[in-house]
């Protein structure tokens, strides 16, 4: 099948004008997987399952990416309480589809894992790998470290790990129910609390959702200072993961001196918006309020100081050999991994899938494409823990170019006039939108349904939820005692995975 | 290696003082909440009750002075997140303070109580359930421990269900700028090795089993803080089928420090008062 081909198979079916710009089709159950297979076979890539509950069954909205396309692509169901399973053609759709018989109740059929995902059962059925001298390691939810909770199951041969399982959801919190009912400001705070190193990505995902379902315009200036904070927090974590990486190698020096550049930045962001977490400024139609010139120029002026500190931290961990040794080859994804199961953000990026929402995606605003324009994707094809790392410090070092960007285009005289406006006011109070943001771990999808200003549906797909199963592909073959050290190259969020 | 050892040691030293209990903590920031004015505007007061997405603002009778016909805003730390929208929104009847926030030992003690003129029926104030069941009050073991431990405190810390900002801010804890060891205390890695446990997070439905576990691990005496919002009052995810809300609904608790999330010296100074003057 060619591009056009699986995109004209769907161009027949009649429009789903519900999310509108955002282009879908309506599609009836029993031709999704034949459209399914097609799309995959065209790199479509499986982005969200959308459900909200109706009387007389479940709406399912499948999100795909496509290559080529500006905008995701949405396959409608009508509602029903039993839906063909696409997680045999997209592996990255498992999860979702698990979750959403959970929360909804839909059934799968055909579906490869009917195992519950966010209950725990007593008597849930682990995989097991059977063999001579075939042990079994748990660990977990309970880690060693300070850290989220979450069980791994690794099946080994002496240190060499066969297979990996994990199994999540241990800090559910059912954060789509308990935003029903919440107006979009409690909404906002509610986001900035899924994950707290992913506070301004995930509220900007939401903030863009509800202004998609609202028609609430964004002044320029409110856009820049948004992805400002956008940029900031990546760097943010960026700096902190390579530092964390180093506890995983055990190479202390740098591991202090990583906490010490985070520390530096929190201190920042708290100078610039009162929080250490970058919360408490986004807000429906833009920011609460906008940093003035002085107190932005101060936080540049300390990441550009802190991006150099960044550097030397990172010719000393690609510098040090014995270092060096323990990053390469280790935890290796490969492409065809990465591509199937739909990963996103540094872990696709880091076994050379070239994909970055800030630069496939079109943005609401003007002034955000401005920004982004020249935006460098970076990618690198090992796959393994080093190649993560060398995507990070490079994605840092955009960031601060970003950053800087985003300041020069902020003090210009329209924006300045701008700022002074206030956040953009909801043209309704009713509607369903779509947002997405690239968060320091990687594409964010949400999908907000609101009613009368208050939410009635709410779906969250993070990066780290369609990262995670990756993490079991990177680690047979690898030594049980790497795990710390391949999981830390992934850092992915339990919170904003488990929701 | 050369390079490793030399920058290090160029890098000086990056721990900063502890800040004494009067000086507040470094960099200003937001600590509390406080009511902007002894007389709000009753619409400006009504509208930050509404805003409060955790109910942590409410309007009681004064029952101190039951002759007065007036009324006390009640601002309880243990359930604020910190998103200022009480400061930020119309109205402003809230505002920020820069000052140490709030610790202590009792849950009550987190709450704060602000007298202004005429009756609380004036408001919609939202129904509040601290009345229903702390589980029970701190062992108040901090004596003890003190005797034997001296000021030797390993910490064990467990998520119980949070939103990660918490352990994010014991990380830096252990950072140089910090350096808690430096104070006598530590974090290890079971419980059986720990003499407090420190619970971030709400207790969710799938690790309420860990968390009754963990703490049945430790030896005796044992001391039990509960840090942020959630793992004081559920915070912002509340109670719910997913979430058992606060920690001190599953497990006694010593000590209570406030924050979404708390700030390293906060934390720091909430391990100080478990252990006592």
């Amino acid at each position: 099948m060619t591009l056009t081909s699986a995109l004209a198979l769907v161009r027949g079916l009649p429009a789903l004008h519900r999310l509108e710009p955002v282009h879908g089709h309506h599609v009836a159950p029993e031709r999704l997987r034949a459209i399914v297979d097609h799309g995959v076979a065209d790199g479509w890539r499986f982005a969200a399952l959308l459900a909200h509950p109706e009387a007389d069954g479940v709406r399912l909205d499948h999100v795909f990416m496509v290559p080529g396309q500006r905008a995701p692509l949405l396959l409608g169901l009508p509602a029903l309480r039993e839906a063909p399973s696409i997680a045999l053609a997209c592996p990255g759709a498992s999860w979702a589809e698990r979750e959403v018989r959970d929360l909804y109740g839909v059934r799968f059929t055909d579906s490869p894992d009917e195992r519950p995902l966010l209950r725990h059962p007593d008597d849930y059925a682990f995989r097991h790998i059977e063999g001579d001298g075939v042990m079994e390691i748990r660990v977990g939810p309970i880690h060693a470290g300070i850290i989220e909770p979450g069980h791994f199951r690794f099946s080994a041969v002496g240190e060499t790990v066969l297979g990996l399982e994990i199994r999540l959801f241990y800090v559910h919190r059912g954060v789509e129910r308990l935003a029903r009912g919440l107006t979009p400001a409690a909404a906002l705070v509610l986001g900035e609390r899924i994950s707290g190193s992913g506070s301004v990505a995930h509220s900007l995902a939401l903030a863009r959702a509800m202004e998609h379902a609202l028609g609430c315009p964004v002044p320029p200036a409110h856009a820049l200072m948004r992805s400002l904070l956008l940029e900031l927090e990546r760097f943010t974590n960026h700096a902190g993961d390579l530092g964390n990486l180093c506890a995983g190698t055990a190479l202390a020096s740098l591991l202090a001196e990583g906490l010490i550049i985070k520390e530096r930045l929190l201190a920042a962001s708290q100078q610039l918006t009162g929080s250490r977490w970058l919360r408490n400024l986004i807000c429906l139609g833009g920011v609460r309020r906008l940093p003035g010139a002085a107190e932005r120029a101060a936080a540049l002026a300390l990441l550009t100081e802190q991006a150099a500190a960044l550097e030397r931290v990172a010719d000393k961990l690609f510098g040090t050999a014995s270092n060096l040794e323990r990053l390469t080859g280790t935890g290796v994804l490969s492409p065809e991994h990465a591509r199937n199961l739909a990963t996103v953000g540094v872990v696709a990026r880091g076994s050379g899938l070239a994909l970055d929402s800030r630069a496939d995606l079109d943005f609401a605003s003007p002034a955000d494409t401005e920004a982004y324009r020249d935006l460098v994707v970076v990618t690198d094809r090992a796959g393994d823990v080093a190649a993560r790392a060398r995507v990070r410090v490079a994605e840092a070092r955009e960031s601060l170019r970003l950053c800087q960007r985003i300041e020069a285009l902020l003090t210009r005289a329209d924006a300045a006039a701008d700022a002074a406006r206030g956040p953009g006011a909801a043209t309704r109070d009713s509607g369903e939108g779509l947002g997405w943001s690239e968060g320091a771990r990687g594409e964010l999808v949400t999908w907000v349904r609101l009613e009368a200003g208050r939410i009635s549906g709410l779906r969250v797909r993070s990066p780290s939820r369609m990262n995670w199963p990756a993490i079991e592909h990177a680690m047979p073959g690898n030594i049980v005692p790497d795990f710390p050290l391949i999981n830390k190259s992934f850092n992915l969020s339990y919170a904003g995975c488990d929701l | 290696m050369l390079k490793l050892i030399t920058d290090a040691l160029r890098g000086g030293r990056a721990t900063e003082t502890s800040p004494g209990p009067e000086a507040g903590f470094p960099g200003a920031a937001i600590g509390r909440y406080e009511l902007a004015s002894p007389a709000p505007g009753a619409a400006a007061l009504q509208a930050a009750l509404e805003l409060c997405p955790t109910r942590a603002i409410s309007v009681v009778p004064d029952d101190q002075d039951p002759g007065c016909a007036g009324a006390s805003v009640r601002l309880d730390d243990g359930r604020c997140v910190f998103c200022g929208l009480c400061a930020d929104g119309p109205g402003a009847a809230f505002r920020p303070v820069a000052i140490e926030p709030m610790i202590a030992r009792s849950r009550a003690d987190l709450v704060r109580r602000f007298p202004i003129t005429g009756p609380a029926s004036a408001f919609t104030s939202p129904a509040l359930d601290d009345g229903v069941r702390l589980l029970q009050e701190g062992s108040r073991l901090s004596e003890a421990i003190r005797r034997r431990l001296g000021r030797s405190l390993h910490i064990r810390h467990l998520d119980a269900g949070g939103c990660n900002g918490c352990d994010w801010e014991l990380n830096q804890l252990q950072a140089p700028i910090y350096d808690l060891q430096r104070f006598g205390f530590d974090f290890v890695a079971s419980p059986r090795h720990a003499d407090l446990l420190l619970i971030s997070g709400v207790v969710t439905a799938n690790l309420e089993l860990a968390l009754v576990r963990s703490l049945d691990a430790m030896p005796r005496p044992r001391l039990v803080v509960a840090m942020g919002a959630c793992a004081i009052s559920g915070g912002i995810f509340g109670t719910s089928e997913a979430s058992r809300g606060g920690a001190d609904r599953v497990v006694p608790v010593d000590a209570y420090v406030s924050g979404c999330p708390p700030r390293p010296w906060a934390i720091l100074r909430a391990l100080h008062l478990v252990l006592g003057p």
